[in-house]
């Protein structure tokens, strides 16, 4: 099973990510490609590249570490609650975010700046753009640590109380060690996300002069017939951004060892009031103003004025067009057949990679990250290069769902692997002695046991391919618009407001069904 | 759950095969689609045996996938409607389209025709100066040269060049006229140049950047909406972005595909571009609602001159342009 | 219902380590032998060789009249297939599962109806002494009470032989006696065989029919308890 599971994955992860790019970077080769990567412009774009990602990655790996630990592992009140809140920013659309942030930030008429004196936050700053980019992508490091934490033992850090560590110690001595590789794996997606994101940066980085890689592509794919050489050349060297993280390595524990333990929380005693300042704080900040800023924006007729005549409900009236709700089916089939698929094929890439020892394992593991590192625009090219001959899937559903299986699998993948890399292979041993087979073991042992990580993933992928942009906006085809697609179009045409009402139905569907998930499963599943 | 993927999976595969035998026409458009939805009965019932077939994003995409499908040697797209003159010109100099001389648009100035009638204007953007008038309280400007008065300093926003193909055009022609050093002034008041109109239009109703460059097809919708925006039409002359209608030489079925090309010219369709908040390039046609008369309009001189000179520069343009904004 | 296991010539090298060094070992049916040693010497990694969670890299392995595996030949049966059971020294209890289901979990596999499987869970329970805890969750139970769930999963299976890995390394002193009695005549009464891995030599000296004394990967001494009572290494550890 094992040997034909390896060829299954490593063939899928292949045509699906890899083929579309080796075949845009053939574009790409040839006598320009040093003239382009030596270029001046070029090299300036990549080290912005390179500081945005690493600023990013450290500012979400420092909120969604100390978040995932905060809800799992201590008594901090309303974490419940907080669990679900903490993925908000998840599950607004990263160029909603962005001109959310715009409205909140902006030097001369932001939000928070008529509160706090004009000028006082800058959004167009490298600080500004790390922060957004930082929202978004914290759920990463969030969904990933909670899972892998969900499975371990608590008593270990019973054990560093019992021994008379503090809170703090406790965190630092035990926790963080616990978590550093789910820390590292999340912070390598965060990383490889941040260099290949294109909606912040346009809108943010523009005003604060910073350019990076991302842009620099679109802007040759989108106006010169020669611009796809020059592109492509630049998106190679972002292909070496989806290699770092595999560098980055750290020590795995198996934690859930087959000596099963009670669950129990770290008291955060006299820490527990600043905390709690601290998290709330947070929450109003990063989740809830930006979410009121999307929200607020669908009730108005004409966006800054918050006059009580501009408020209307007129802007909801887009919502009865028949060509919007059939984007939103489309997007709802597209997302859960993509998170399904990401899921499936993501989950035996980790499995191979983390559980057995097959030959080239980890390859694979490390190819599927390539297409996240990988701005949409150049993957959706490559699509449309690949899948013209002899099969042409161009218009058609099934490019859309392999764009963004290809573009998110990395994400389930890496949640999947942490949860897997937790767990002790004694576990699978004992029902091997016990008589099962393959496909038992996985139906009743793993699969069972890293639930909490394939929910994790699954989200993960839903999520962004739910309201995908870029590529959707390259490969929809007549009669296959998204929410992404729509969304743009009537910000393109129909001004600021009516956009918001998507940005605002996307949110208060997402979260309905997020509720109704954990009420009917009794709490057991949800984000 | 099984049964719920197989249904979709069915579903889906049922959703793409309604071939009913008819000929396809491929339309890669970026006209508003609200446009396309009052033209697509017109288009039906004058062409029964065709079914249309429409590729309707920003002129930006449409370009990344025609490129794409270039490269790939199997272009889908039968006629292209998009508002990127330049791009047009290096497709018509690649010998890449099909030359019509369409007796529908002979009244099209002669300007606003390739020479060898690769491509034609169909419909008129201009990119004129809004103001919001609540949140800018000094004297209006009444050119695009006034906008480097000082008076204007961290008020002002355009789109950005590099990422939209209608600021590229208006950059372009402001940089001839006037020269780069009109653009050390704007950067001078701090102007921010970042994503495309719609992104002009936000900031200029939120007052962030009261004042904005921006196309006048954008504004007209939202000053009937009551958005507090004068619309100011330049002295100096207004940008046209003429936005051209080719045929690919690759289109399996010119003949039809030039039908179709001379309806676009008619009265009825050019009457639905309007009604889009565009210009016709026909002179008798009457403007959209809520705008000037063309006649009144004052713009830049646009002639194939000058689509050649900015084909051949265009990298130049762009770099030239990133570097001022780049610099302090 | 008892099978002999018969090893021969049996060689495991990790990274070019040999771990196990061509060991030959002749287990009879319903027989009960020990593998005797420090940690370290090899002995967990011939009991996993034989329930093939490990390949040799040399020799083969009989069970009854079936190889289940043969290096040379390439011979190969899955673990799952050999119809052994083991009991690990982790206790390796699922947590997602029941203390009833986790000790059902064998019959499951075979197909068995579920008021059979759970009869009968219910009953090897009870020969563990625990009975009544069922419907726990194993993180409910402390250390011993799920070393002696895994011993239940293990013996539910009425296996041809049974593996036991340091079965009773977590339970305390009196536990520890009570519990290997009551192996022994479990064992006894059925008549599977069964190759049991310590290091305590008390415990092995009480409960087998003949001991294996391993160090470094290699057979040292081969006998019944009377036999191997005085062999100098076990007073040395």
């Amino acid at each position: 099973m094992s040997r034909l599971g390896f060829w299954v994955a490593a063939a899928l992860v292949v045509i699906v990510g890899i083929l579309p790019l080796a075949r845009v970077a053939w574009e790409g080769a040839g006598d320009g490609w040093w003239d382009v990567v030596l270029d001046e412009e070029s090299r300036s774009a990549l080290v912005a590249t390179l500081k945005l990602a690493l600023a990013t990655t450290a500012l979400a790996l420092l909120i969604g570490g100390a978040f995932a630990w905060l809800s799992m592992r201590t008594d901090l009140p309303g974490r419940r609650v907080l669990r679900t809140l903490l993925t908000v920013p998840y599950i607004v659309p990263p160029y909603i975010s962005a001109v959310a942030w715009i409205n909140l930030a902006n030097p001369q008429v932001g939000l928070l700046n008529v509160l706090l004196g004009e000028g006082v936050l800058n959004v167009y700053s490298f600080g500004g753009l790390t922060w957004v980019l930082a929202l978004s992508f914290y759920p990463y490091v969030l969904l990933t640590v909670r899972a892998a934490l969900e499975n371990s033992d608590p008593a270990l850090e019973d054990a560093a109380r019992m021994s008379g560590a503090g809170t703090w110690r406790v965190f630092r001595d035990v926790s963080l060690p616990l978590m550093r590789p789910a820390l590292a794996t999340s912070g390598g997606l965060v990383f490889m996300a941040t260099a290949s994101a294109y909606g912040a940066p346009a809108l943010l980085g523009a005003p604060a002069r910073i350019d990076v890689l991302s842009t620099r592509i679109y802007e040759s794919l989108t106006s010169d017939l020669d611009g796809l050489r020059q592109a492509s050349a630049l998106a190679t060297l972002l292909f070496g951004f989806a290699l770092v993280p595999l560098l980055v390595r750290a020590r795995r524990h198996a934690v859930v060892s087959g000596k099963a333990s009670r669950p129990s929380v770290v008291r955060l005693g006299r820490a527990r009031f600043p905390v709690v300042l601290g998290v709330w704080s947070f929450v109003l900040i990063a989740v809830v103003l930006p979410a009121l800023a999307v929200c607020g924006t669908a009730f108005f007729r004409i966006a800054g004025d918050f006059s009580f005549d501009n408020l209307t409900s007129e802007n909801f009236n887009v919502l009865q067009r028949r060509e919007i709700r059939d984007a939103l089916l489309t997007s709802v089939g597209l997302a859960v057949g993509a998170a399904t698929v990401a899921v499936v094929l993501g989950g035996l890439v980790a499995f191979l990679a983390i559980k057995t020892r097959h030959r080239g394992r980890g390859l694979v593991f490390g190819l599927s990250a390539i297409p996240l590192a990988t701005p949409g625009t150049v993957l959706a090219i490559g699509l449309i290069l690949l899948w013209t001959r002899p099969i042409d899937l161009r218009n058609t559903v099934w490019i859309m769902l392999i764009a963004y299986v290809a573009k998110y699998v990395a994400l389930a993948a890496r949640a999947i692997g942490e949860g897997l890399g937790t767990i002790d292979d004694v576990l699978s041993d004992a029902a091997r002695m016990s008589g099962a087979g393959g496909w038992l073991r996985l139906r009743t042992i793993w699969v069972p046991l890293v639930l909490p990580s394939i929910v994790a993933g699954w989200f993960l992928v839903f999520m962004p391919s739910f309201s995908e942009l870029t590529m959707s906006l390259i490969l929809a085809g007549p009669g296959l618009d998204t929410i992404g697609t729509r969304m743009w179009e009537l910000q393109e045409y129909e001004g600021p407001t009516a956009a918001s009402v998507l940005a605002t139905v996307v949110l208060g569907l997402v979260i309905t069904s997020n509720i109704v998930l954990r009420v009917v499963s009794r709490g057991r599943y949800g984000i | 759950m099984r049964r719920l993927l197989i249904l979709l999976v069915v579903g889906l595969f049922a959703g793409c095969g309604d071939d009913d035998g008819k000929t396809e026409v491929w339309i890669y458009s970026s006209i508003y689609p609200q446009v396309i939805e009052r033209l697509e009965p017109k288009l039906d019932a004058a062409f029964p045996d065709v079914r249309f077939r429409w590729f309707q994003k920003g002129s930006e995409q449409i370009a990344a996938r025609l490129n794409a499908e270039f490269a790939s040697g199997d272009v889908n797209c039968d006629l292209l409607m998009t508002s990127d003159p330049f791009y047009y010109a290096q497709l018509a100099e690649r010998g890449l389209l099909l030359p019509y001389e369409s007796p529908q648009a002979a009244s099209v100035p002669v300007g606003m025709r390739a020479n060898d009638h690769a491509f034609t204007t169909v419909r008129v953007p201009v990119m004129v100066i809004a103001v919001n008038h609540e949140r800018f309280k000094g004297a209006l400007p009444a050119s695009f040269r006034d906008l480097v008065d000082r008076r204007f300093d961290g008020k002002l926003s355009m789109g950005d060049p590099l990422k939209s193909g209608t600021n590229f055009t208006t950059v372009a022609a402001l940089s001839r006229k006037y020269g780069w050093d009109y653009f050390q002034g704007l950067r001078k008041n701090d102007i921010i140049a970042a994503g495309g109109n719609s992104a002009v239009l936000h900031r200029l109703e939120t007052g962030e950047r009261p004042v904005g460059i921006v196309l006048l097809e954008n504004l007209l919708p939202r000053l009937a909406k009551g958005a507090p925006i004068t619309v100011v039409y330049p002295t100096d002359g207004a940008v046209p972005v003429p936005s051209p209608i080719a045929i690919l030489k690759s289109s399996p079925h010119p003949e039809l595909a030039r039908r179709v090309y001379d309806l676009f010219f008619s009265t009825e369709v050019q009457a639905s571009i309007v009604s889009g908040h565009m210009y016709s390039p026909l002179p008798e046609a009457a403007p959209p609602v809520g705008a000037r008369a063309w006649k009144d309009v004052p713009l830049y001189p646009w002639n194939a001159e000058f689509v050649e000179t900015v084909r051949k520069d265009r990298d130049a343009i762009k770099r030239r342009f990133r570097e001022i904004m780049k610099g302090g | 219902m008892s099978s002999t296991v018969t090893l021969s010539c049996l060689r495991k090298i990790y990274d070019g380590n040999h771990v196990v060094k061509g060991i030959d070992l002749a287990v009879a049916g319903g027989e009960f032998v020990s593998l005797l040693g420090a940690s370290g010497c090899g002995k967990t990694t011939v009991l996993r060789l034989v329930a093939g969670l490990e390949t040799p890299d040399e020799g083969s392995i009989d069970v009854g009249e079936r190889c289940v595996c043969d290096a040379a030949l390439g011979t190969w049966v899955p673990p799952e297939d050999r119809r052994i059971g083991m009991v690990f020294q982790s206790y390796a209890v699922w947590p997602h599962m029941s203390v009833l289901d986790n000790v059902a979990y064998p019959l499951r596999v075979r197909g068995e109806r579920r008021p059979e499987r759970r009869a009968r869970a219910g009953e090897v329970l009870a020969l563990v002494g625990l009975g009544d805890l069922g419907a726990r969750r194993p993180a409910q139970l402390s250390g011993g009470q799920q070393q002696r769930v895994a011993l239940a999963r293990g013996l539910i299976m009425e296996p041809d032989v049974l593996l036991l890995d340091e079965p009773l390394s977590n339970l305390d002193a009196k536990l520890r006696i009570r519990m290997r009695r009551d192996i022994r005549r479990i064992q006894q009464e059925t008549g599977f065989t069964v190759i049991y891995v310590t290091h305590d030599q008390d415990e092995a000296l009480e409960i087998s029919d003949r001991l294996v004394i391993m160090d470094a990967g290699e057979i040292l001494a081969l006998g019944t308890p009377a036999e191997v009572r005085d062999h100098p290494f076990l007073s040395t550890t």
